[in-house]
């Protein structure tokens, strides 16, 4: 047995993360870890390697009970990880970055020509196709993932485990990956590989264990499950979260928001979609879909590649968002702190900010009007501030997403599109949260949802896009749709 | 910020003790371009060794004008605030020195000039060195050498600066007596060492053998230039080269030949000088002089204090008086 | 009689008075340790110097700091930003030199076109550093390191390394004259910060460069054209650097080529005393004007007590670092 774990628990202030974790990992086997959104595979994971101390539990490496305190000491008694994060240093070779900290030395100097030399061989019997001595800002994205994946090996480690390493990468890369994790094992490395495609697990994997809502649910032999098997344990409870006012038939009001062919390669490969008055409309998909790609091009953060967005039969300039606000659209961004709010500036000028336009004569910002505009949103949002003149940084997460949607509304959308519009939110909030959008859109008004929850995604959507690898690859009425089909399409 | 507030209070509480002045004693500030050259350094150490200072008659506070106009104008403004009863003045700017002369005049405060002349204005007298004539003379010492023929090149002061300005105009002026010299190059060196080295090489190097006379509008910059013939393999006695301000390098190098001829500048003269002529403004015709300066050269005479100009002569280093320079 | 149990649950924001300005609190405490350590200041040197709180003494301050802060004003709105602007000594020269050569000699034109022609330099030479920081994306440290050397040297070309003295009267006045017994460049600068205020707080383009300097992919977000507003502040840099060389060429009646170097420090450090942030996005106008304040009040007064300017330089600097620290550790009280 080269790792085991038992009853691993660990509490964010006070809120249980992971109950029960437990993993017995065998020396030569491709081990899956599977589970959901808040499964708490990734605060298992981060025990295993040290990043965070457990509350309780035992964790044992080849039968040794161990306590890490820092990656280096897992690193130390043979654990190696590849995370989903990249951390190169793009100006330094692929051989530098994968000796970093362990350079190939000649007497006191860095003998260069013996790392290339290391570092090329290394990539030879893995079988992956890159020059050791280019530098690292030279290789796409999928190439610098499989040098990160390079480096993990290179330790050769007994224990390696795999976050999630084939989100960035494309499918030729993969068969490639999977040639080298076949041969690691066969040499009896012991493998726990993270992913949420289960084509994948079920092509390289010989084990899987299965975590749900913090605890450990059912481990096996890959080859005495099939797929739908798997779903249900990753899924559990079969949760109907259908509402009362979710559309028995398809919603008929005329098409809001129209976009055809839109592609920004490589994330998004052409997608039509269409929203119509009085609709939510949920997109779901793993990370790496192109969900938050598709939402960004259409509001025009971004410009796309081809393709074309209409709002209300009008055609928006590509790359505009000022003119897609001025038409009547809004985004409610992924991560509010990088991208939604301006956080060392009150909730005051943060709600105000996308409609100052409407609020000024001349240049200069009418209190009166922006003091009515602002309160009436933090009344309508239920924003729980001491003062509009707080800065938005003093907020919690929950009253900070209600300042996001705030300013959205404060331009008088018609289209609403919601990237994650819950994440890192509390239930009560989220619930608020919800019931704003449902009656937005009865105010005749549209809105798309982009969520990886999926209690999220069956409960508020009306209609659901599923997306997979920047294709729109399966569209359901909310009423039809489930955790297994959802998943089905997704993976 | 309690702390450091508190150490900012007591640094000035420092400041204030030394600068409690006794009501009788007389208030001389000094307005220096700035301080961070050997001769303001000696200008300034001098003037504080003259007997009306050391014997507490006079209290002396010296601003460094920090090579800025706008702090020089500054400083004038405080110095006036605080009713000085005289200002020596040395100027960044001839032109821009006027405008503050005329302020502290308005005010009832004699200014005297030292060192820097300010154009256009009133000054209750003037004592310093003429740079035009140092200029042209170091220039007339290399072109002789050089037997009125061949090609020179001037190192000079920083852009715009008072000193700068008048000593190239001597320059110009001996060039122009002389038509068989041509002027290679000039630029500034900042009157750097350094950045003369830099300047010098770059040359010889653009124009090989070609160089056959050196003008250093300071002792420091012809120095690098010295410096930079030698990391060439020239020597610097077959390229006659001069300096003003007769630094203790530009006395070895004339010793030595590599130096035709260096020009001092005599700041204990300049500074006690200034400051006799200060008192002799507040005080009346009862002042008497009390410096030892104005036995020093037969052509600059007391004069009773009431003199508008006093020329400090320049002294000429050359191999023949070198020694008794360097004796001292 | 109803008490105010049976109202229903609200928010607290929604219960309070929407119209009633409340600044913030970690703003307030900011400002508020400025002024403390300004009037801390200016008593230590009113007991220490009896020349210190004269009127005279008072309005040469103000005039002392009106050039570093029509500099501070413009490096506040591009710090605000998110930037930087290193090259405003320089600009400053050639503005002035340029607003010189015009108006002085036999052939002076009228003052009126010295300072438009001042003011222009100064806005083109800004124009180009908003150009390269928010059209070409060089970082604004290297634009402006790289305007710092140019200006310079354009002022050193345009003047041949001269000073320009002779300027008219007319133009002098704009540095020596006197309006109601206040000199001419105090009402400037007082004028110039109440425009500066009024921008920064009441107008969009106010609001703009927070957010932009806050969260410049927010203000993307939020429609705001985020190039513009940063090459605008740039112009308004250039420009106010502009103003400033043709108040102290006309203050010193000749136009400098050497006028301005190191400035960008003072101005710099005004601004960061101030209370803004270098990265951007916090930050006032009226802190930028008491970071100012601060300087002239300390170089002021250091002179009046006759201390060595190389003991200036120790103290002005301890000051700068004091300022930041307290800044930064008034923020991390407010986490």
């Amino acid at each position: 047995m080269l790792l085991h774990a038992e009853g691993i628990r660990k509490s964010y202030n006070g809120v249980p993360a992971l109950v029960d974790g437990r993993l017995a990992l065998e020396a030569g086997s491709i081990h899956a870890l599977c589970g959901g959104n808040g499964a708490g595979k990734s605060t298992f994971l981060k025990i295993v390697m040290g990043l965070v101390k457990r509350d309780g539990g035992t964790l044992s490496v080849k039968g040794e009970a161990v306590n890490f305190s820092t990656p280096a000491q897992a690193l130390a008694a043979g654990i190696s990880i590849i995370t989903q994060e990249l951390s190169p240093i793009p100006a330094m070779t692929v051989a530098e970055n994968l000796w970093l900290g362990r350079e190939r030395m000649r007497g006191p100097f860095v003998d260069r020509k013996r790392a290339e030399r290391d570092a090329q061989a290394l990539f030879d019997r893995l079988g992956f196709d890159i020059d050791a001595r280019l530098p690292m800002r030279a290789l796409s994205v999928a190439r610098m993932q499989l040098v990160e994946i390079a480096k993990a090996i290179s330790y050769e480690s007994p224990i390696v485990i795999m976050d999630e390493p084939t989100s960035a990468i494309g499918e030729t890369e993969t068969e490639t990956l999977f040639r080298a994790i076949r041969a690691l094992a066969a040499r009896g490395t012991g493998i726990v590989y993270v992913s949420h495609r289960l084509n994948e697990i079920f092509q390289i994997a010989d084990r899987f264990t299965v975590f749900r809502d913090g605890r450990f649910v059912e481990t096996g032999r890959i080859a005495d499950i099939d797929r739908g098997e798997l779903i249900r344990h990753i899924v559990g409870r079969e949760v109907l979260r259908h509402r009362p006012e979710q559309a028995d038939s398809p919603v008929q009001g005329p098409a809001l928001l129209q976009v055809s062919g839109l592609r920004q390669e490589p994330m998004v490969r052409g997608i039509d979609l269409e929203a119509r008055a009085g609709e939510i409309v949920g997109i779901y998909g793993l990370v790496g879909a192109g969900r938050s790609e598709f939402l960004n091009a259409i509001y025009g953060l971004t410009k796309p590649d081809a393709g074309e967005v209409r709002l209300d039969g009008r055609a928006l300039p590509p790359g505009r968002p000022r003119e897609a606000i001025g038409a009547g659209m809004s985004l409610v961004t992924e991560d509010r702190k990088e991208t939604g709010l301006v956080t060392v500036r009150s909730v005051k000028e943060n709600t105000s900010l996308a409609a100052l336009r409407d609020l000024c004569k001349a240049g200069f910002i009418s209190r009166r009007k922006e003091n009515a505009l602002v309160s009436a949103m933090m009344r309508r949002f239920q924003v729980k501030a001491a003062s509009p003149d707080l800065a938005v940084a003093s907020l919690s997460g929950g009253n900070q997403q209600k300042v996001v949607l705030s300013r959205c509304f404060s331009t008088s959308p018609r289209v609403l599109l919601c990237d994650e519009p819950t994440r890192g939110v509390d239930e009560g909030a989220k619930m608020e949260i919800y019931a704003t959008l449902r009656a937005f859109v009865a105010d005749n008004n549209a809105a798309v949802v982009v969520s990886s929850d999926l209690e999220e995604i069956l409960h508020i959507s009306d209609r659901i896009i599923v997306f997979n690898r920047g294709l729109a690859v399966a569209e359901m009425p909310a009423r039809e749709a489930n955790n297994e089909n959802l998943l089905h399409h997704a993976s | 910020m309690k702390q450091f507030l508190l150490g900012c209070v007591a640094v000035m509480a420092l400041g204030a003790a030394a600068s409690a002045a006794d009501a009788k004693t007389y208030r001389i500030g000094v307005a220096m371009y700035g301080l961070k050259g050997e001769f303001a350094q000696s200008w300034v150490n001098e003037a504080k060794k003259h007997p009306a200072i050391k014997d507490g008659t006079a209290t002396l506070t010296v601003f460094d004008g920090n090579y800025d106009q706008l702090t020089q104008d500054r400083q004038f403004d405080e110095m006036i605030a605080q009713h000085y009863d005289a200002i020596i003045f040395d100027p960044i700017d001839s032109n821009a020195g006027g405008a503050l002369v005329a302020r502290a005049e308005k005010a009832g405060i004699p200014v005297i000039g030292s060192n820097g002349p300010v154009k256009a204005a009133n000054e209750a007298a003037y004592i310093g060195s003429d740079d035009v004539k140092a200029g042209e003379d170091e220039a007339k010492a290399v072109i002789d050498k050089m037997g009125g023929k061949g090609n020179v090149v001037i190192l000079q002061g920083p852009v715009g600066q008072l000193g700068s300005i008048q000593r190239y105009e001597g320059n110009q002026k001996a060039l122009a007596a002389a038509p068989g010299i041509h002027l290679l190059e000039k630029n500034t060196a900042n009157w750097s060492r350094a950045e003369a080295l830099n300047l010098m090489q770059n040359w010889l190097t653009a124009h090989p053998g070609q160089i056959n006379g050196v003008i250093g509008e300071n002792d420091e910059m012809a120095l690098g230039a010295i410096a930079a013939m030698r990391s060439q393999g020239i020597d610097p006695a077959t390229v006659p080269t001069a300096g003003i301000d007769g630094v203790h390098d530009a006395m070895v190098a004339v010793s030595k030949g590599y130096m035709v001829l260096s020009i001092k500048q005599d700041a204990f003269t300049q500074a006690q000088g200034a400051v006799d002529l200060a008192l002799r403004h507040i005080i009346g015709d009862s002042y008497k002089p009390l410096s030892t300066c104005w036995t020093m050269y037969p052509s600059m005479k007391w004069d009773n204090g009431e003199g508008k100009l006093y020329n400090v002569p320049w002294t000429y280093v050359t191999k023949a008086n070198v020694q008794q320079f360097l004796n001292k | 009689m109803r008490t105010s149990s049976t109202m229903p649950p609200e928010s607290v924001a929604s219960a309070l008075p929407p119209a009633r300005r409340r600044p913030d609190l970690g703003q307030l405490a900011r400002e508020y340790g400025i002024v403390v350590a300004l009037i801390v200041i200016v008593v230590a040197l009113s007991f220490m110097n009896p020349y210190f709180l004269t009127v005279r003494n008072i309005s040469n301050i103000f005039l002392q700091i009106s050039i570093n802060g029509f500099l501070a004003t413009g490096m506040t709105f591009v710090m605000l930003a998110g930037g930087i602007d290193l090259s405003v000594g320089s600009v400053l020269a050639a503005g002035g030199i340029v607003a010189a050569g015009l108006v002085s000699g036999d052939h002076a034109y009228a003052p009126w076109v010295g300072i438009l022609a001042g003011l222009g330099t100064g806005a083109l030479l800004g124009a180009v550093n908003g150009g390269l920081v928010a059209y070409l994306r060089v970082p604004a440290f290297v634009a402006t390191l790289g305007m710092l050397s140019t200006a310079r040297g354009i002022t050193e070309v345009y003047s041949g390394g001269m000073p320009i003295p002779d300027l008219a009267d007319g133009f002098v006045e704009l540095g020596q004259g006197r309006l109601f017994g206040i000199t001419i460049p105090v009402w400037i600068y007082l004028a110039c910060i109440v425009v500066a205020v009024v921008i920064t707080r009441n107008t969009r383009f106010g609001r703009y460069v927070y957010a932009v300097g806050g969260n410049a992919r927010s203000a993307v977000t939020s429609g705001i054209n985020t190039k513009l507003v940063i090459f605008t502040t740039f112009v308004l840099s250039g420009l106010l650097a502009g103003l400033a060389g043709m108040i102290l060429t006309a203050r010193t009646t000749s136009g400098l080529p050497q006028a301005g170097i190191g400035y960008e420090l003072d101005a710099i450090a005004a601004v960061v005393i101030g209370g803004t942030s270098l990265s951007g996005g916090v930050g006032t106008m009226v802190g930028s004007l008491l970071g100012a304040l601060i300087i002239g009040v300390i170089n002021n007064g250091l002179d009046l007590m006759g201390i060595s300017s190389f003991y200036q330089h120790i103290i002005k600097g301890v000051i700068i670092v004091g300022a930041v620290l307290f800044d930064a550790n008034a923020r991390r009280e407010q986490r």
